[in-house]
């Protein structure tokens, strides 16, 4: 029977224990995780299509004549740009990463895996934000806004934490989607209600109170009212109202218990039905 | 020393028990290979052992630890190559083997593995457009980047030609000549007759031979005569005691018989009269391939006609 290694030592080839080099730190495994995943994001043309370059045109398209700043609408799109991102983008490249057993490699690596989770979940945040932030400098710049350092630092706060409330919730939810084909249409059905009711993409003015109640629960609308008042400079209110930060770092955290609870690394695994005989 | 021990493992699915009752140890440096049809249990069996799924019963020790529960120490000693290649595509070759080598302790340089895995001339191409071989190969250069002492290889060279097959045979060996452990999963005879020093057969979940190479082949039953007939020995008509004996192409004969002295000797008669030499006769013990089918009750694959 093979005992087991002392601690700091490992049994060699031939049985004498030696130490071994020491593994890399979680801090430089995080980090180059990150770097990696965000590589492979910056490769995918789609991604930076959806994020940035559907924003703007929706925002020219909505806006095509230079008037007063469109403060509501430019937040409108950036956050769906963002939520876009964070949701769709994330979760569907996920369940294709499990679908086709890469993150089975990766699990079979010392990388520890709450790293190879949070370096994704990271990277799309912070990838999403710039996608936002991208969106908002380009209404600024066409329709002549003006935006403080306070509004922007404002801003960057919202969209960082509704950045990592999406894609946490994305992250839980690719844990119920049985095959990368459903993934696309699951998404879609959960995000443009919530993002409708959001204001994101318009006026709520005519959906009833119980509907924009909700919507001030959702990660969505707490992002485009934060945006949106930065973007205004709303006399005498706050650029990122209390209840606002409340709800989306709530999202956060449930989205992150969630994410640990229902998380699968391995893609589904078909019935296991022993053939019979093939010959013979 | 002992790298791999498996003591009564039992895996179930449902009521399938897809591995049932499997003891087997691995002595360090060994290259054990695992042999077995489609749902024998091949897979199930090495994917405990490198730790995704728990057994049902027994025990499994790998490098002293219970793969499901070992941590990330234990991972850094554990190279592994998955039967189905899965890789991200944006990244180059190089880029890809650079990310997964920060995450041991004393990795290979990468220009090594690109070389050991035959990459170097692709080390700047994309994942995604490189052939499924050279994927393969890939991964097979992520198994070994962090100089594992034990390597699982799940069927590692299905989907390689021939040449880039026996080129990763002498990558495995070269491992192997360096101490690592390997257990390895093959459809592929003559891949365990190359590289293996042990054999196990998988059947129904159940090991049906643990044993060497020669040792399996030597059980396979007769010894067998294999000739190929030339145009001209075709022309010139085998006597019925041989003709019988063709293969289903009607090309070559194979005799499987206990009395190979009368049989040459019909043989050897046949080809004197009609002015025939007998280049490329082979007299030999049979095949591992047949030796592999008779351990699971598999039909032969050139059957005779009429058997003796």
């Amino acid at each position: 029977m093979t005992q087991p290694a002392a601690p700091g030592t490992v049994p060699a080839p031939g049985g004498v224990a030696t130490a071994r080099p020491r593994l890399p730190s979680v801090g430089l495994l995080l980090t180059g995780q990150i770097r990696y995943q965000l590589s492979l994001l910056l490769a995918t043309p789609n991604a930076l299509f959806i994020g940035i370059g559907l924003p703007v045109l929706l925002l020219i398209l909505f806006h095509p004549q230079r008037g007063s700043f469109p403060a509501a609408s430019v937040a409108g799109v950036a956050v769906f740009g963002l939520t876009v991102t964070a949701w769709n983008t994330h979760g569907i490249r996920l369940i294709q990463a499990r679908e086709a057993g890469v993150l089975k490699r990766w699990r079979a690596t010392p990388l520890p895996r709450w790293c190879y989770f949070l370096g994704r979940i990271v990277t799309t945040a912070l990838f999403s934000t710039a996608a936002g932030a991208v969106t908002i400098a380009v209404g600024v710049l066409v329709y002549h806004g003006h935006v403080t350092a306070v509004a922007a630092a404002a801003m960057l706060i919202a969209m960082i934490l509704g950045a990592l409330a999406w894609s946490a919730a994305a992250t839980a939810i690719t844990g119920l989607i049985p095959t990368a084909e459903s993934a696309n249409p699951i998404f879609m059905l959960v995000y443009f209600p919530v993002v409708f009711i959001s204001g994101a993409l318009g006026a709520t003015s005519v959906l009833p109170r119980w509907l924009t109640s909700l919507a001030s629960d959702l990660p969505a609308q707490p992002m485009v009212g934060a945006l949106t008042s930065s973007l205004r400079h709303t006399a005498g209110g706050p650029f990122l109202p209390g209840r606002d930060v409340a709800v989306l770092a709530t999202w956060v955290v449930a989205g992150l218990v969630a994410a640990v609870v229902l998380f699968r690394w391995e893609p589904n695994r078909p019935a296991v039905k022993r053939p019979p005989r093939a010959r013979g | 020393m002992t790298a791999v021990e498996v003591s009564h493992l039992t895996k179930r699915f449902g009521d399938l028990a897809a591995v049932d009752d499997v003891s087997f140890e691995v002595p360090e440096g060994q290259l054990l290979a695992v042999l077995g049809p489609n749902g024998a249990g091949k897979t199930t069996t090495l994917e405990i052992l490198e730790g995704f799924m728990a057994p049902t019963g027994g025990t499994v020790r790998v490098l002293g630890a219970d793969p499901h529960r070992a941590g990330r120490a234990w991972r850094a000693r554990i190279g592994l190559v998955l039967q189905s290649t899965s890789l991200d595509a944006a990244l180059t070759v190089r880029g890809t083997l650079s990310v997964f080598a920060q995450l041991y302790p004393s990795p290979r340089p990468v220009d090594e593995v690109l070389e050991l895995v035959d990459l170097a001339d692709e080390a700047g191409t994309k994942v995604g457009v490189l052939s499924g071989g050279q994927r393969r190969r890939v991964d097979v250069g992520i198994g070994v980047i962090g100089r594992p002492d034990i390597l699982f290889l799940d069927e590692p060279t299905t989907g390689l030609d021939p040449e880039a097959r026996r080129r990763a045979w002498t990558g495995v060996q070269n491992l192997t000549a360096a101490g690592t452990t390997v257990v390895l999963t093959t459809h592929y005879i003559e891949e365990a007759d190359q590289l293996a020093d042990r054999v196990i057969v998988l059947a129904g979940g159940r090991v049906v031979t643990d044993t060497t190479p020669a040792e399996l082949r030597s059980r396979g039953g007769l010894t067998t005569i294999r000739y190929r007939l030339s145009d001209r020995a075709l022309a010139a008509g085998l006597p019925e005691a041989l003709a019988r004996h063709l293969d289903a192409d009607r090309r070559a004969l194979v005799i499987r018989s206990p009395d190979v002295t009368a049989v040459l000797r019909d043989l050897v008669a046949w080809a004197d009269r009609h002015h025939l030499n007998l280049a490329g006769l082979e007299v030999g013990p049979p095949s591992l391939e047949e030796a592999y089918l008779a351990a699971t009750g598999e039909p032969l694959p050139h059957p005779e006609r009429n058997p003796q």
